[in-house]
């Protein structure tokens, strides 16, 4: 793709997505182009499968580690394509589906976008019988809605990191963001920032209150009452992780996996799962109405099911499984590289679904005044 | 003959580059929001019922303001620098040209980042200030304006140096001179003679530094306090983390509006102002 | 000299090129001194240097006994007429005119009289309100001049002004340029490359070539003494023929032995010289009238002008012009035998 989303989607972190507003503007053309580029490559084998993630260091992993595994294992051959982030993403995806000609069979996707996909009558339901595996998954990922038209494929927790240097003692609540520390915090802004489902979580009990305008506002006054505390509203986890190494920040809202990456590396930073929970958001295979590939996808996403599946995911991509951690052989070090044993606070999917435009306008009207 | 021209080259790019996008546009700011989609079929007039709200004001103000800021201070900086250039030998020239040129080939991403690294308190210019005395002790720059028009400047700089070259490299050496015997300052003859004879690329490098400026995103978002984002990061948000597309379209239109009165009311001011 | 502009030693290097070497003049106040010389002889170098437009490699250049070499050019005060003029495209007449007091702080009411004098000066009092591209090439001429002298500089300089005008406004405004000098006694330098200009306006011309001055003097004095083979060809027409030196008053001439006038000193006998004569000196004696100091030769070419006639003669391979009055010479034609006669006074011998 272009330099921009090379530079924002930072290798080490693995381009997770459409969660992050990763400087989405710069980065349309890049992904029309992106897009279009997997119909010049022609498939190899007799039984084949394309499969899409979002782009850079992500999809390699998962070309590199994941698909050859499923490949041994079923002999469908699969071919990685990259997907891009952001909007524009799933209304190309949703026309290139009504021309019968969808750039993968198969694709990641954020849980909002599936509900976004799902009143478009994008996605192929699945058959409960050919993904005997599903019932592996986490409790709370067996609900795939009515149309059983997504399955959980891996997770992100976004989680309270600080500089233990500059913040003593470590907090182990949401609540130490309301405290008084001036200047100190980086936030992610805009609607899609899991401040939302923080505040309405340690605020007001649960997440619920995010369903109705009335209860955004009141989590956004919530919110407003960080202003004074926040050094920067970030949209972009490269601004926010330039402003951790340079001691910018003292801490805020950050992913967890990015983190431990940028802990690997050297930078002094924890990162926190506090008492009241990380966020945690899930991405979700889903498939196109319009692929034909319907036995091969099925296949697949059985084996994304796996614990074996789950492990390469964990190790090699650096996201959450979403297979509880007694079914898998990871090491304390390597679950904890990735997800904590503590309950998370979901996404509030449902709500941003219904209500992204009033909670992006009002969320900037707070943030801008 | 007419049918010829209409459908010259110039007019077909015209036509598809620009003609084409703004129907776009407006069509789609006068459609229905779809939740699920990006618009749907229809009209309404809703995208700009929305847009007399006093943070959208305030950030057009911001945006007007900034590209003020910057288009002066890249003319301030960018006509003496231009000007010196052309006095230059032609190897070096051709050096400063290229060098400028390099700069254009960052995307405006790196540089924002480039900016915040530069800016912050660990290893910024603030310690560099500090050892010359400007200030006291280190300290981060960002977010603040300050950073986001430094940025802007340098980002748009080389257009502004691209622009006046040519104008300013075949300007006649004569009149200089002739200034010059009449008893000019080095400095006197540039603001007496050199200015009035590129005002008219002056004034094109000026507006199109606001129109570069206006456009401008990620630097008020990676530099700037949310107090003072301009409207194309307000356009921006409402696009795509608030898959409003209608209103993003009303609020470009808006703003195009408004760049477009700058640029006129600039013109304007431009053409009334003569004589040394 | 007390007053007026002294260059002394002044040569221009740029690269390995020397423009302008070791030149050494004086301008006295009031003066009008024309640097005349083909394009290239360093003579616009030697003004721009004069003028502050250029830095000398090497001397100086003085003015009222002050060293200016490293004056900036503002601070001079000499004004200067440019050969494309740069006038200022985006000033009125008036305004052009009115820049250097301007830029002296001089107030407006006595800006406009002192433009309104130069505008009479000139004679054009009214174009003042209009724009340069609405003026003839002569206004424009006539405007620059204003506008050098607006600042009434101690030395005014014109590099060639005049070369783009056609031939008859040429000659009105060289009379004019002349008249305005003398009327305002304003020390002047003119570059030029038209010797007839330079015998027309010049109290003094310096005669230039390869960055080297070849001779300075009055007209007449350049015109009658050329100093060298150089100014004898370059200004006006000149008989140059090859001769060796006899003794102390004579030089053999192809196969004849002539009489000529005094021979400069340095010169040996047997040296080879160059005798130069004016074609309007040249005397010729038909029908066998002998002469002294006659050389005999053959009319090969005949040309009648009207006012004058022109003889083209060959003398031993050597063709001699001269010029006389028709009346004189009226039916002379085409291979007639005739004895030419130079003149003592006429010959000026000039080493080779």
């Amino acid at each position: 793709m272009t330099d921009k989303s090379s530079i924002l989607a930072r290798p080490e972190t693995g381009g997770r997505t459409s969660r992050r507003a990763v400087l989405r503007g710069a980065g349309i053309v890049a992904a029309t182009a992106a897009l279009q580029m997997p119909f010049i490559r022609p498939a190899r084998a007799a039984r084949s499968l394309k499969v899409s993630t979002f782009g850079g260091y992500f999809e390699q992993c998962f070309a590199k580690y994941v698909y050859p595994a499923f490949t041994k294992a079923s002999g469908i051959d699969v071919q990685s394509i990259e997907q891009p982030e952001g909007a524009q993403f799933l209304f190309q995806l949703a026309e290139a589906n009504k021309a019968g000609a969808p750039p993968m069979d198969v694709c990641c996707m954020a849980a909002v976008d599936v509900l976004r996909g799902r009143a478009q009558n994008l996605w192929r339901s699945f058959d409960p019988g050919r993904i005997p595996n599903f019932s592996q998954l986490s409790a709370r990922f067996l609900t795939p809605g009515p149309a059983f038209d997504n399955v959980a494929a891996m997770s992100w927790f976004m989680t309270f990191v600080v500089n233990p240097e500059e913040l003593k003692p470590l907090p182990d609540s949401w609540t130490v963001l309301w405290d008084k520390h001036p200047n100190a915090w980086g936030i992610l802004s805009g609607s899609s920032s899991q401040i939302f489902e923080i505040t309405a979580k340690v605020h007001f009990g649960s997440i619920d209150i995010l369903m109705n305008p009335e209860g955004i506002d009141q989590v956004i006054a919530k919110i407003a009452e960080l202003k004074g505390n926040v050094k920067l509203w970030w949209q972009d986890e490269g601004t926010m992780q330039t402003a951790l190494i340079n001691d910018e920040v003292v801490g805020g809202t950050y992913m967890h996996d990015t983190a431990m990456v940028m802990i690997k590396n050297g930078t002094p930073v924890r990162s926190i799962f506090p008492k009241e929970g990380a966020v945690e958001s899930t991405n979700l295979w889903c498939q196109p109405t319009s692929s034909a590939k319907i036995d091969e996808a099925q296949e697949f996403i059985n084996f994304s099911c796996t614990p074996e599946a789950q492990q390469l995911i964990a190790r090699y991509v650096g996201s959450a499984p979403v297979i509880d951690r007694a079914k898998l052989n990871l090491t304390d070090q390597e679950f904890a590289a990735v997800s904590s044993d503590r309950p998370s606070i979901p996404a509030a999917t449902e709500a941003r679904f219904k209500n992204t435009d009033y909670m992006e306008r009002q969320f900037i009207k707070m943030v801008t005044s | 003959m007419r049918l010829g021209l209409l459908l010259s080259w110039p007019t077909v790019s015209l036509l598809v580059l620009v003609t084409i996008p703004f129907i776009l546009l407006l069509r789609i700011s006068i459609a229905p929001h779809d939740q699920s989609g990006m618009w749907s079929p229809g009209v309404t007039l809703r995208a700009y019922g929305t847009l007399a709200e006093p943070e959208l004001l305030g950030a057009l103000l911001d945006s007007v303001e900034l590209a003020l800021a910057v288009a002066a201070l890249s003319l301030g900086l960018g006509f003496p620098l231009t000007y010196l250039i052309t006095r230059m030998r032609r190897r070096i020239q051709v050096v400063w040209l290229i060098f400028l040129l390099t700069t254009l080939s960052l995307s405006d991403v790196l540089i924002a980042f480039s900016w915040q690294v530069m800016l912050s308190k660990r290893i910024g210019l603030s310690k560099i200030f500090v050892a010359l005395g400007l200030m006291d002790e280190a300290a981060s720059l960002t977010p603040s304006s300050g950073a986001v028009i430094a940025c802007l400047v340098y980002l748009v700089l080389p257009f502004t140096v691209l622009t006046l070259f040519p104008v300013l490299s075949r300007l006649n050496n004569d009149l200089i001179e002739a200034a010059r015997t009449l008893g000019a300052s080095p400095v006197r003859a540039f603001v007496t003679v050199v200015v009035p004879l590129t005002k008219r690329p002056a004034v094109i490098a000026f507006v199109m530094a606001m129109v570069l400026t206006v456009g401008a995103y990620v630097p008020p978002l990676v530099l700037g306090r949310p107090q003072h984002w301009p409207m194309a990061v307000l356009i921006g948000s409402a696009a795509l983390a608030g898959h409003d597309l209608p209103r993003a379209s009303a609020m470009s239109i808006f703003l195009l509006a408004a760049t477009l009165l700058l640029a006129l009311l600039t013109a304007r001011v431009a053409r009334g102002r003569v004589r040394p | 000299m007390k007053f007026g502009l002294e260059i002394q030693g002044v040569s221009k290097v740029y690269g390995n090129q020397t423009v302008v070497k070791d030149v050494s003049l004086t301008v006295p106040r009031g003066q009008f001194v024309c640097f005349l010389g083909p394009s290239g002889c360093g003579k616009t170098t030697l003004m721009r240097m004069i003028a502050g437009l250029e830095t000398p490699s090497a001397g100086r250049i003085l003015m009222n006994e002050k060293d200016i070499t490293k004056t900036p050019v503002h601070s001079r005060n000499f004004a200067m007429v440019f050969q494309a003029l740069a006038l200022f495209p985006f000033l009125s007449v008036e305004d052009n005119i009115a820049y250097s007091l301007k830029l002296r702080n001089i107030g407006p009411a006595d800006r406009r009289a002192r433009v309104r004098e130069l505008l009479e000066l000139i004679k054009l009092p009214d174009i003042g309100p209009r724009s340069i591209d609405q003026l003839s090439g002569g206004q424009r001429q006539r405007v620059a001049i204003a506008r050098a002298l607006a600042q009434e500089p101690m030395l005014f300089l014109l590099d060639e002004p005049l070369s783009a005008l056609d031939a008859k406004l040429r000659d009105h405004m060289q009379v004019e340029l002349r008249q305005l000098q003398q009327k305002l006694q304003v020390t002047t330098i003119l570059v030029t490359h038209d010797q007839r200009e330079a015998m027309t306006i010049a109290d003094t011309i310096v005669v230039m070539a390869d960055g080297v001055v070849q001779q300075i003097g009055p007209p007449t004095e350049i015109y009658r003494k050329p100093a060298n083979r150089f100014v004898a060809a370059f200004i006006g027409q000149s008989n140059l023929l090859d001769a060796v030196v006899v003794d102390r008053r004579h030089v053999r001439l192809g196969n004849s032995v002539t009489e000529t006038g005094a021979m400069p000193a340095h010169l040996r006998d047997g040296d080879a010289v160059t005798i130069s004569v004016r074609p309007e000196n040249v005397r010729i004696v038909r029908n066998g009238e002998d002469t002294a100091n006659a050389l005999y030769g053959r009319v090969g070419f005949v040309r009648d002008v009207g006012d004058h006639i022109e003889l083209r003669i060959d003398y031993q391979g050597r063709e001699l012009i001269c010029i006389a009055a028709p009346a004189e010479w009226a039916g002379i034609a085409v291979d007639e035998q005739v004895a030419v006669h130079l003149p003592i006074d006429a010959c000026t011998i000039l080493a080779n």
